[in-house]
């Protein structure tokens, strides 16, 4: 809940001008806990000790604002604001207060709630004029509006209302349109037409309130950001089948791409800010502080969830320097609101389905298919017409199965998921407690694949004196995944062959053997005891002082917080019957404990200070983080059974162990001033200087600064007094630059080290000897990566509110990139990090918001988002222009696809005797297979020749260039439904082998493939598919090409949600305050025009080693319950 | 109070001082503190002796390196066409990724032996050992050298801890060179190197082993004479002799576990059970013993195995074409899994007896994958090994048979005259006595030509699936004739009844004349003789100059 704000300079006209951008869902939100929680309790139970001398009383106000709950809503041009006041006050109830400060005067207030509305007295007198069309104005809790404008459209005619919220106007045709507006409310209109009576409930307006976002070490209002900020709120996350807050946040920000890899129970999404920033091992991932320590962004349950920024220009991130360069992700979690109690229930039960599935062949297609691959091949044929037709009767299944192995194991699992929320809020004026705990229990889709985890948050905030304000915060989870283990050892694995197993091997036979190929049967590894365990226990605790000096406006504050997290892996691959010639073993068994510990001490001063139209805050602080991590792993196999798991029940011959750690360290100092004049002129500096033990000492400080400012054109005379301000209500131009660093690149990478281990056998008999050498060959002058941003925005309210919106352009510059350089093999070692190369991304980011409502209950809105980045690296080592061997040319995006361009399929011989040499010999080429095209030679020019330095260029890119989304909510009565639409285009991807080739190392073949496939009969020059062989990966038809590239490009029904909350004379019935039960559904269908069969956003690792995890759709439904 | 408290927090936080930031490596030894004495020379010493293991394969010192360089040389295939297509064929492209590795792997260890070398110089130490040590090193290298210039003909030759800039820039040094520089390391470490090592010094790099490697470089380039006084010094050196110390079996033995340690073995690499181990058994196993059954070795190498009265197949009179896997070689038992036919029952081992005709779909069928022949390798395969993931069976570099087959080689294409009976029996004959074959007679063998393809055969059976095939073929300059054809694996049969039945009409499974089932064609052109050099590396070195006739 945020506060309104409602004193400002401004003429008759402008009480509608609103600043705020905001959801409707918010708004709604917004509206229904003003009304649950409305009472007098507060007013009644806060007390205030205030102390002014002369001084302004919209300071005071202001102030009475800043340390309590309580707004103020007026009518400037009917309270006078600007005289200085004196008031000294202890321990006194609001309204005597008010009593004080408005003695003398002719003001009255109404106290409701923590709403205190100001009116001139006159108004609580009947209206003086006379009454041809009269009405009463409340909000819509029925209460009476005092000093509600009421105006003649067009005209200065009008008046106010009055303390019960009554007005009459005289003198009002019937075509006339009545405005009225109210600071802090949405504008409504009314044609008078014949009626003498109008009644008019006006609703607060989420614009109208100025929201508060997390910024770097405090809070900023949204009206005075210069920086790029976006913020969602917990409503945005709320109910919606995902297990990570990683997942829930795609597509909601502008700037923000969120990439769902895997549909394994739970994985994480990928998150970035602005692009790829780098390709070094520094990585692209954002900072994610939760409630100030650092984190990653799945530490927090979507359900505990107050609020998350994104900090994305550097303007905002600097204050977090050396760690800010992908752009900074603030969460704050729920930390009760008052000290009413309160108890919420949230739940939701789900399942889950693959979103897509490939159409693989039946056995006996298959091995009519295979017959045809044959003959291509100028084989025989491997199957007679009457194994074929054993396969098609499906007689013998145990040597003439037809089973989809993919199928089997992707509907092994119950795919059924849960989550169950308990919130309990409560306190008095000293101290608030919320305090939650939440289960979530996902299975796979695949059977003994799930994740469970119970997470519990407990936030305080109290007063210990009025000066001194102590914060704590815990927030721990643990989680337990478990899946299947085998060959290959993850689930993922296990899928991934399950591509390649065609249906003519058996699953389970009718002995209770299984058929396998080679060492892959998803039906024998997950039949065996063979498990993948990993526990984790999380526990952050966070403890903070703040004291409001003596002096005004100077508070200090520290911090201190400590993450510590255990892991404890276990591996297990039992000794695994596959039949009577096969049984994999021995069973082995591998551990790994390890635990790491995160502390951070913060210290920070704050000093605020308001004089006439300047406003100042200044922050200087220093932070120390350090971490390390501790890791002890076990190994070994050969056990007495398959159910003794434990290290000592293994073969003690086979034992071993091993250990390492790691540790940082990073030591800071930063500050902020923030400058405003007239509330118009905004500025701000940050800067930070940040020193790490990852650099040698000689260059282990870094410097980031940066500098923004911002430009209300709306609130300039001016603009107010124009035309324009009927439309365009607020008006913000900003710009900022700034520097930020990456320094997340491995704990010792400037050191020369030798790694032990590195050990042979020597000896008759033989012994194992230690032995040392340097693997990597690293750089000792390595420095810090450096990212400068240049931003400009503009952030815009129409048509009071109507329509909201921003558009930023931004310029992302990375260089010293640390990465290593590009090395022949002649090298002998790998080479450690070296600062080269330079990326860029520049973009658009674009969000609107429209709201509109129909009728009495039916509201609506649209909030699409839109971005669009350019990637482009920069610069490469020593100059280079290329860097063919990771993918990487000047001027192109990173995630290039490098390869040679086609020219279709050679339909006959003539074709191929015509074509230039292709990267084969002529004599080895067939009708149907490709033909690259002899783009260039030697000198410029095609030379006849297909060659691989001369004919591969840039073909497709995996980067996207833009990425979009689209909330849609609604609400009739006591419904409410929303959607959201995600999108990522223009870009391509290629599958391979398993998956896109047929037969590829005795794999299987796709109905896409079938139908698409050149023939003899029809030697079609643009099939998809090439002449059907046996395919492995020497084979010519394999190169990266343009044939096998694919336009990735997807839009996605993320989320629909349908509610329902029951009337409260229902719900009380039962006890409740609130109940709602709704309908959820996530990834319901995805548009695309990818390999069929294939989700275009699902990382699917192909080459031999094929592993993945299918993303799926979840269909869920559950209730929100308050009590 | 309070103000102190909060103060003091910030105080903590700001006032960090700079050695909060020191933070050391905690598992590993940095530069500065290395080489400070022989404890740490031995530690870098041991580092050189690692070769790649697990499952790394393409290499020159690693056993599934060694056997795809074989099948290369015609002796067999993988089903997946890993290494025919991709390394020997006249479809080799640069961006080949098994020559990639080859290439690569070689010159990461050159990588270790240049660093102990440098680094070796100002370590305080006993100066022999200091000597000692780096002849052994200047070895290791030599013998990744030779491959290198062997394969790719001019190749770059650090001798030295290259920089990036170097590693980017370096040229190729002719051939002649980078020999003439492993024949002078080799030169100088055989003068100093010892001829036997104490036990718990066994299986580094002694006197024998430098000559053999050098043999082998002098019949790379037919310096036939050089080899034969090479070969000769070994042999007179008394320190190995041809095993037969389990009989018959003494063959089949060498290979499997133990056989490290065996008279014969002159230089090969050890590996420790669950803690240094290959992949190697899971690829090389039938899948009736629960491997992936991954190579199958072609008809044309089980027909040059000899049969029981020590003559070739088209010679000898115990052969019979419609029973042919009885009566054989030793050794082709001892190597390849044969399947039941005419009288044979099927290569029996570990008591699962090998069977590639039970039907479509079943294990080991001979058409089971399109690479598929019937045949599947055995050499080396040991029982006690009960997972097939960690194999730590030795791997076989240089043994004696090798050296008395080089011998008779050398001094037959030097000085075909001095060819005798003696000679035979000192070498061809000493091997073909281990496994029962009859002595090859001199009155047999009267001329050059005959001496030839009597020590080819030989060689090719004796050593086979222990990487000389290729080798072998490129410097005799018959890889043309010997890869250019169609191969063939089983034998099958044409009465319905039979259990090789290859089927009827259309789908019948294509055999030649002799009923052996065609499976697959190779081509191989000259310019083949040369692997090309690595597009990767060729895409960020501009002086290196790719191999004739690769686009």
């Amino acid at each position: 809940m945020k506060k309104i704000k409602s004193f400002h300079e401004c003429d008759f006209s402008c009480l509608t001008k609103t600043f705020r951008i905001m959801r409707i869902t918010v708004f709604l939100m917004l509206a229904v806990i003003l009304q649950t929680f409305a009472n007098e309790v507060y007013s009644q139970k806060t007390k205030l000790s205030l102390d002014y001398t002369n001084t302004r009383l919209e300071d005071v106000l202001d102030e009475i604002e800043e340390f309590s709950e309580f707004f103020f809503l007026a009518n400037e041009k009917l309270v006078d604001l600007n005289r200085n006041v004196n008031l000294s006050v202890k321990n006194k109830k609001i309204d005597e207060i008010l009593d004080i400060l408005f003695a003398g005067t002719d003001v009255v207030y109404t106290i409701t709630d923590r709403k205190i509305i100001l009116a001139p007295s006159f108004l609580t007198e009947h209206a003086q004029q006379q009454r041809t069309i009269s009405g009463k104005v409340t909000d819509s809790g029925g209460q009476p509006l005092p000093g509600v404008t009421v105006v003649k459209k067009g005209t200065t005619q009008g008046t106010v209302t009055n303390a019960y919220g009554d007005f009459s106007l005289a003198n009002i045709p019937e075509d006339a349109t009545l405005v009225f507006s109210f600071v802090g409310m949405r504008t409504v209109e009314v044609v008078v037409g014949n009626q003498a009576t109008i009644n008019v409930t006006l609703e607060i307006d989420a614009i109208g309130i100025e929201e508060v976002v997390a910024v770097g070490y405090g809070t900023q209002r949204k009206v005075n950001l210069t920086g790029s900020v976006a913020a969602i709120e917990a409503t945005d996350l709320a109910n919606k089948p995902v297990a990570t807050t990683s997942q829930a946040i795609a597509g909601l920000v502008p700037g923000l791409s969120v990439v769902q890899n895997s549909g394994r129970p739970g994985t994480s999404a990928t998150v970035r800010i602005r692009g790829t920033g780098t390709f070094s091992s520094a990585g692209n991932n954002p900072l994610v502080l939760i409630d100030g320590m650092a984190g990653s962004i799945d530490d927090v349950s979507p359900d505990d969830v107050e609020s998350i920024s994104f900090l994305k220009d550097a303007a905002s991130a600097s204050i977090y320097g050396s760690r800010a360069a992908n752009g900074v992700i603030l969460i704050q979690t729920n930390k009760g609101k008052d000290g009413k109690f309160r108890v919420s229930y949230n739940n939701s039960l789900g399942w889950q389905k693959p979103t897509e599935l490939p159409d693989f062949l039946s056995s006996w297609e298959y091995a009519t298919y295979y017959n045809e691959a044959m003959e291509n091949m100028g084989n025989s044929a491997a199957y007679t017409t009457e194994q074929i037709q054993k396969f098609k009767d499906g007689s013998d299944l145990d040597n003439y199965p037809n089973v989809n192995h993919l199928e089997w194991l992707l509907n092994s699992g119950s795919g059924f998921q849960q989550r169950h929320n308990i919130g309990l809020q409560g306190g008095n004026d000293r101290i608030i407690q919320n305090f939650s705990i939440g289960y979530w229990k996902q299975d796979g889709m695949t059977a003994k694949t799930s994740n469970e985890r119970y997470n519990v948050l407990w936030n305080t905030k109290s007063k210990l004196l009025e000066s001194l304000t102590l914060d704590t915060h815990l927030n721990s989870y643990t989680n337990l995944y478990k899946a299947p283990n085998g060959e290959p050892q993850s689930i993922d694995g296990i899928i991934g062959y399950a591509v390649r197993q065609g249906p003519i091997y058996a699953g389970h036979k009718s002995d209770g053997s299984f058929g396998y190929q080679d060492s892959y049967s998803p039906e024998a590894w997950l039949a065996s005891e063979s498990f993948v365990k990993n526990n984790v226990v999380n526990i952050t605790g966070t403890v903070q002082f703040s004291w409001a000096t003596p002096i005004k406006g100077l508070s200090v504050s520290g911090k201190t917080g400590i993450t510590y997290n255990t892991n404890y892996n276990k591996a297990y691959r039992a000794k695994t019957y596959f039949d009577d010639s096969k049984t994999v073993g021995p069973a082995t068994l591998s551990v790994v404990s390890g635990n790491n510990t995160y502390k951070a001490f913060e210290g920070l001063v704050k000093y605020e200070k308001q004089l006439a139209s300047h406003s100042i805050n200044i922050l200087a602080g220093s932070t120390f983080d350090e971490y390390k991590e501790n890791y002890l792993t076990g190994y070994r196999n050969t056990f007495p059974n398959n159910y003794l798991y434990e290290l000592t029940s293994g073969a003690a011959s086979s034992m071993s162990n091993n250990g390492y750690s790691n540790e940082w360290s990073l030591l800071s100092y930063f500050g902020r001033i923030n400058y405003s004049y007239l509330d118009r002129y905004l500025m701000e500096m940050n800067a930070r200087y940040d020193g790490s033990s990852r650099f040698a000492s000689n260059g282990r400080w870094g410097f980031f600064p940066s500098v923004s400012a911002g430009w209300r054109i709306s609130q300039e005379k001016f603009w107010q007094n124009s035309e324009l301000n009927n439309v365009i209500n607020n008006l913000k131009l900003r710009g900022s630059w700034g520097v930020l660093g990456n320094q997340n690149i491995g704990t010792y990478p400037y050191q020369q080290t030798y790694s032990l281990g590195q050990n042979a056998v020597w000896g008759s008999p033989g012994t194992m000897v230690s032995g040392a050498r340097i693997t990597t060959f690293n750089n000792p002058e390595i420095t810090w990566e450096t990212t400068r941003i240049l931003n400009i925005g503009i952030d815009f309210n129409l048509w009071s509110g109507k329509i909201n919106g921003g558009i930023d352009y931004f310029d992302k510059y990375t260089d010293n990139i640390l990465s290593s350089v590009q090395v022949t093999r002649i090298m002998g070692r790998s080479v450690g990090q070296s600062n080269i190369g330079a990326v860029s991304n520049k973009g658009i980011e674009i969000n609107i918001e429209y709201n509109t409502k129909f009728g009495k209950d039916v509201r609506l809105s649209f909030a699409p988002n839109f971005t669009y980045i350019q990637n482009a690296v920069e610069e490469l080592a020593d100059g280079a222009l290329t860097d063919i061997n990771n993918n990487r040319i000047v001027g192109e995006p990173l995630g290039i696809i490098y390869g040679y361009k086609t020219n279709g399929l050679f339909v006959d011989q003539d074709e191929i005797n015509a074509a230039p040499n292709q990267l084969i010999s002529k004599g080895g080429l067939k009708p149907g297979y490709i033909c690259y095209k002899d783009i260039s030679g030697p000198d410029g020019v095609p030379d006849g020749m297909v060659n691989s330095t001369y004919d591969r260029s840039v073909i497709g890119s995996t980067t996207p260039k833009f990425y979009y989304g689209l909330s849609i909510n609604a609400s009739y009565i006591g419904f409410d439904f929303s959607a959201l639409l995600q999108g990522l285009g223009g870009h391509q991807r290629l599958i391979g082998s398993y998956m896109a080739y047929t037969f590829y190392n005795g794999g299987q073949i796709q109905q896409w493939q079938v139908d698409n496939r050149w023939t003899t009969k029809n030697p079609d020059k643009w099939a998809k598919y090439p002449r059907l062989e046996t395919l492995n990966m020497s084979n010519t038809n394999l190169q990266v090409s343009d044939y096998w590239l694919r336009d990735a490009s997807f839009l996605r029904i993320k989320n629909v949600q349908l509610g329902y909350t029951f009337t409260k004379s229902f719900v009380s019935q039962l006890g409740l305050q609130q109940l709602r039960v709704f309908f959820s559904g996530q990834n319901l269908y995805n548009f695309n025009s990818f390999y069929k069969g294939w989700d275009p956003e699902n990382e699917i690792s192909t080459g031999d080693a094929p592993s993945f995890y299918p993303i799926n759709s979840i269909y869920s439904f559950g209730i929100n319950a308050k009590f | 109070m309070l103000a102190a408290f909060i103060i003091s927090l910030i105080l903590f936080s700001g006032t960090g001082c700079e050695g909060l930031l020191d933070k050391q490596p905690l598992t590993s030894i940095s530069d500065a503190n290395f080489w400070t004495g022989e404890e740490d020379a031995l530690l870098a010493l041991v580092g050189c002796y690692r070769f790649p293991s697990g499952w790394t394969h393409e290499d020159f010192a690693h056993p599934q390196g060694l056997i795809y360089l074989d099948l290369a040389g015609g002796n067999g295939v993988e089903k997946e066409n890993f290494t025919t297509l991709g390394m020997a064929t006249s479809n080799t492209v640069a961006t080949s990724g098994n020559i990639l590795g080859y290439w690569s792997n070689a010159y990461s260890q050159i990588a270790h032996y240049n660093t102990f070398l440098d680094k070796i110089v100002d370590c305080p130490m006993n100066e022999g050992k200091k000597v000692l040590w780096a002849a052994e090193v200047k070895c290791l290298r030599a013998y990744y050298l030779f491959y290198l210039a062997f394969h790719w003909k001019d190749v770059p030759m650090p001798l030295t801890t290259l920089s990036v800039d170097d590693a980017n820039s370096i040229s190729q040094t002719p051939q002649a060179d980078v020999y003439k520089k492993v024949e002078d390391d080799l030169k100088a470490a055989i003068a100093i190197l010892p001829s036997e090592r104490v036990s718990s010094e066994y299986g580094r790099f002694t006197k024998g082993a430098a000559q053999v490697l050098l043999s082998r470089l002098y019949l790379a380039q037919g310096r036939w004479s050089d080899a034969s006084i090479v070969l000769k010094n070994v042999i007179d050196s008394g320190v190995y002799e041809i095993d037969r110390s389990n009989g018959d079996l003494s063959y089949e033995k060498l290979f499997q576990i133990g056989g490290e340690y065996s008279s014969e073995m002159i230089f090969s690499i050890q590996y420790l059970k669950d803690n240094i181990t290959t992949s190697r058994y899971i690829y090389l196993s039938p899948e009736a013993l629960g491997g992936w059954h991954q190579f199958a070795p072609y008809n044309e190498l089980v027909k040059s195995y000899f049969c029981s009265d020590g003559k070739d197949i088209a010679n000898s009179a115990v052969y019979d074409d419609d029973d042919p896997y009885i009566n054989r070689d030793l050794r082709l038992y001892a190597s390849i899994f044969l399947p039941p036919l005419g009288t044979y029952k099927g290569t029996t081992f570990n008591n699962v007896t090998y069977n590639c005709f039970l039907g479509p779909n079943k294990r080991d069928s001979y058409n089971r994958y399109t690479l598929f022949n019937g045949y599947c390798p055995k050499k080396g395969l040991d029982a006690s090994v009960s997972n097939p993931y960690a194999t730590y069976t030795y791997t076989p570099i240089m043994r004696y048979a090798e050296v008395l087959l080089s011998y008779l080689e050398a001094v037959n294409e030097r000085a075909p005259g001095n060819v005798d009976q003696q000679l035979l029996d000192l070498t061809i004959n000493d091997i073909r006595d281990r496994v029962n074959l009859p002595p090859v007679q001199i009155a047999d063998v009267g001329s050059q030509d005959l001496v030839r393809q009597a020590v080819r055969k030989e060689r090719r059976v004796e050593l086979a699936f222990e990487g000389f095939r290729y080798f072998d073929v490129l410097r005799w300059g018959i890889a043309e004739q010997e890869l250019n054809h169609s191969f063939t694996g089983v034998k099958l049969s044409d009465d319905p009844n039979a259990p090789n039945y290859r089927g009827s009409g259309a789908t019948a499974s294509p055999v030649d004349e002799d009923m052996y089932y065609i499976f697959e064609t190779r081509t191989w052109a000259a310019h083949n003789r040369y692997f090309p050099i690595p597009q990767n590396d060729l895409n960020i070195n501009k002086n290196l100059k790719q191999n004739q006739g690769y686009n």
